[in-house]
């Protein structure tokens, strides 16, 4: 019995001598790595070629060359090692790119004579050995600014050549000025949020995908906040950030934004923060006889920002009466309406303003010609944009509201009036 | 009592829907709602497009009488309104929408005790009404501040939408020198709410009548539309006023020149910017401005030096549009407060651009 069982340990080490266990697959790192300091001016490379523990048994001077070059391609340092990695800085040239260029190789450090090469199906009387069979390649990130680090993977088995450098391949990585987009105008409506109107500007910083990103006011911090709580900086691990109207502009776009990601910060957004501002009159005011009421009176007007531009969508107006209609003919028995709302058309509206139903006293009529100065009653008259609720909104306009008996006027107009 | 009986029980159904019936179009006639949108004056402008698309029925015709149906209020801004109940009876002489049993009907509208935009319903003047079908064949108006516009009696249009119908109305009406001028006045109003062809087309030819005041009238509109077709005629009318023209189509084709944006009216406009009276140049260096043309850089650095703040405004912020240099450009608020500083940069910059002021 003893007997089967030694043949069989023998047959076990037979088979591991005449049949040892392949080599496993080795690892070789690349890594390059560059930023900038805006505050110091200094642009900081690295890169690195890290050979793994079974890799350094074969293989020597794990090294790199390294450059760096402005966004024009203008190079502005260049540095080598045999040790595996570099590490300097060079003073940038005020370019809103930099980038680091550097090619990775080791020596082979072990030799072979009358060895056969499989590769090339010649036989050497003596050679350094690519033992891994590394893959050599070169490749640059696919997203600007990501520091890759890249693993030329050797499956072996051997290849012996002359050669005894053995380039692994080029890594690259480029940090650029970061960069700020968003909307340039948007508008506030003190605190009211008509459709088709921007209150909101979504601030976007690139490069994406990093782990940090600060977000800052630099000017116009009375008119704008960041985020929920409209901050003036804002940390975010994100690379977006509303924007919110809190006023408007009183110069064009007196607000600007940056952000900042590692050291360097971008160039300001500037944004421009509309308001409906001032009634311009959209035509002559006219006076008609009505059959019902006796007179109507049109007053024509036109909503334009603080610019004079004419606003660019429909929306919202109100008038309000915060003071009451005193009486100017103590005889009156007219009574006037409650403050009302409207949608613009081309951002235009009309007051139309009637005389009394039914038989009042005075008598509503017609519009005498010369007009008459019969006075009625009148009202401190407020117009606000951004709501239909009568008082809500930006104000545009203050006057007084009077109505005689054959027509109506809007007198002492203060407008722009906020 | 047993035939009593049996009367009894459809006697009480028919008591029980009549009761029913009176209670629902108590209800339906004691208030009324107005669209949040459209509340009270102010108003929209007429959009004679939206009331098209809105009515049910769209008549030509007169109202013989209007009598009155008992008290109602009207729901605004979360206020009941005291308002009567009111019944037209309407002679139709044309549908241009929609389709009617008869040569009369009846309509509903409101009148309100106070001021809150309503037109009221004239009586024996032709009209064009928009009204809403409640139920089969009855009818309320549809827009309590539109619910008409001014009609020519004699036109019928044929063929086409019923905005074009209505358009080819307006259009005769405008051109029919018999008509009231108020009436004709009115046409050109309700013509300039409309953006077709034809509506344009019946603009340019109002603004060639013998009548001045009807023809700028027209000629505003059309420069609202940023046609300028006419503008020579305008042009001319305010730099030589004549007693003929109404104060009001005067003052009207004024503020229609701020809406011009066609830069071949800058030789035009630089007439009335360096000519025109305080108004007419304000509205003159805002339409420059909004061309946004190279071209009207010389006459904005001239408008520098105006006399009046408003037209240096428009000066200020048109060059900086133009040229692009918009940064800082100040607010109406902040250039009021001083405006030297602008002033002096602009002088400065027209000088660098080679810009000579034209005489």
């Amino acid at each position: 019995m003893k007997q089967p069982r030694i043949f069989i340990m023998l047959l076990v080490i037979a088979f591991f001598l005449l049949f040892p266990l392949r080599t496993p697959a080795q690892h070789t790192y690349s890594y390059s790595s560059i930023d900038y300091d805006e505050s110091t001016g200094l642009v900081n490379a690295y890169a690195q070629t890290t050979p793994d523990y079974n890799t350094q048994g074969f293989y020597g001077y794990p090294s790199v060359t390294t450059k760096v070059t402005d966004g024009s391609g203008i190079q502005l340092a260049q540095q080598s090692s045999q040790t595996g990695s570099v590490s300097f800085t060079v003073f940038g040239d005020g370019s809103d790119s930099y980038t680091i260029s550097s090619g990775h190789y080791m020596l082979a450090s072990y030799r072979e004579y009358n060895a056969y090469s499989q590769c090339n199906g010649q036989t050497y009387s003596f050679g350094f050995v690519d033992y891994y069979n590394y893959q050599h390649f070169s490749e640059t990130p696919s997203t600007p600014n990501i520091y890759f680090s890249y693993d030329n993977f050797g499956p072996g088995p051997n290849c012996p050549e002359e050669s005894a450098d053995y380039v692994f391949g080029a890594t690259t990585s480029t940090v650029r000025r970061p960069t700020l987009s968003g909307l340039n105008d948007i508008w506030w409506f003190n605190g009211t949020t008509p459709a088709y109107y921007a209150l909101t500007s979504t601030l976007t910083a690139s490069p994406a995908n990093r782990s940090s990103y600060t977000f800052k006011i630099a000017s116009g911090t009375n008119e704008a906040g960041l985020g929920a709580n409209n901050a003036t900086t804002y940390y975010s691990s994100t690379n977006s950030v509303d924007l919110n109207s809190t006023s408007f502009s009183r110069s064009a776009a007196d607000v600007s934004a940056t952000v900042t990601v590692g050291h360097w910060t971008s160039s300001p957004l500037n944004i421009t923060i509309h308001t409906a501002y001032v009634l311009g009159q959209a035509g002559a005011p006219s006076t008609v006889s009505d059959s019902t009421y006796g007179y109507s009176t049109t007053i024509p007007y036109s909503i334009y920002d603080q610019y004079g531009n004419l606003l660019p969508f429909d929306l919202p107006v109100n008038e309000f009466f915060p003071t009451g209609w005193p009486n100017d003919d103590p005889y009156s028995n007219w009574v006037h309406g409650p403050a009302g709302a409207s949608l613009t058309l081309n951002a235009t509206f009309y007051d139309r303003i009637t005389g009394n139903s039914g038989n009042p006293t005075p008598p509503s009529t017609g519009p005498c010609q010369p007009l008459c100065d019969h006075k009625i009653h009148h009202a401190f008259q407020e117009w606000r944009a951004g709501n239909l609720t009568p008082g809500q909104g930006f104000r545009m306009q203050t006057d007084t509201l009077q109505r005689y008996t054959d027509h109506a006027t809007h007198e002492q107009i203060v407008s722009p009036a906020p | 009592m047993i035939r009593h009986s049996k009367l009894f029980i459809p006697l009480c159904l028919i008591l029980a829907a009549g009761l029913v019936s009176t209670l629902i179009l108590a209800k339906k006639h004691t208030s009324a709602s107005l669209p949040a949108s459209q509340m009270s004056s102010p108003i929209s402008p007429l959009d004679l497009s939206a009331l098209s698309d809105g009515a049910d029925l769209i008549a030509i015709g007169r109202v013989t009488t209007v009598s009155e149906g008992g008290s109602t209020t009207i729901d605004l801004q979360n206020r009941s309104l005291p308002a009567r109940r009111m019944v037209a009876l309407l002679t139709v002489n044309n549908i241009l929408k929609g389709q009617a049993n008869s040569s009369t009907l009846n309509f509903r509208f409101l009148v309100s005790e106070g001021p809150i935009g309503y037109k009221g319903i004239p009586t024996n003047q032709v009209r064009t009404f928009f009204l809403r079908e409640t139920s089969p064949q009855e009818y309320e108006i549809l827009n309590p501040y539109y619910p008409f516009i001014v009609a020519s009696e004699e036109a019928t249009p044929d063929g086409g939408s019923p905005l074009d119908k209505i358009v080819a109305n307006l259009a005769h009406l405008v051109l029919t020198p018999t008509a009231s001028l108020d009436d004709r006045m009115e046409a050109i109003s309700a013509l300039s709410s409309v953006k077709t062809e034809a509506a344009t087309s019946a603009l340019r030819q109002g603004a060639q009548d013998q009548n001045t005041s009807l023809g700028l009238a027209a000629a505003a509109a059309l420069l609202r539309r940023n046609d300028i077709t006419t503008l020579d005629m305008v042009v001319k009318s305010l730099l030589e006023p004549s007693q003929d023209i109404n104060d009001s189509v005067r003052a009207d084709v004024i503020f229609s020149l701020d809406r011009i944006k066609d830069s071949r009216a800058i030789p035009a406009l630089v007439r009335l910017v360096t000519a025109g009276d305080v108004e007419t140049r304000r509205r003159a260096a805002a339409a420059l401005r909004h061309t946004g043309s190279p071209d009207a850089k010389a006459a904005l650095a001239k408008a520098l030096d105006d006399s009046d703040q408003d037209v240096r405004y428009s000066a200020v912020t048109g060059l900086a549009e133009i040229t692009g240099e918009t940064q800082g450009m100040p607010s109406i608020e902040v250039f009021k407060q001083n405006e030297s500083p602008y002033l002096a940069h602009w002088h400065v910059r027209v000088s660098k651009l080679g810009l000579r002021p034209q005489p």
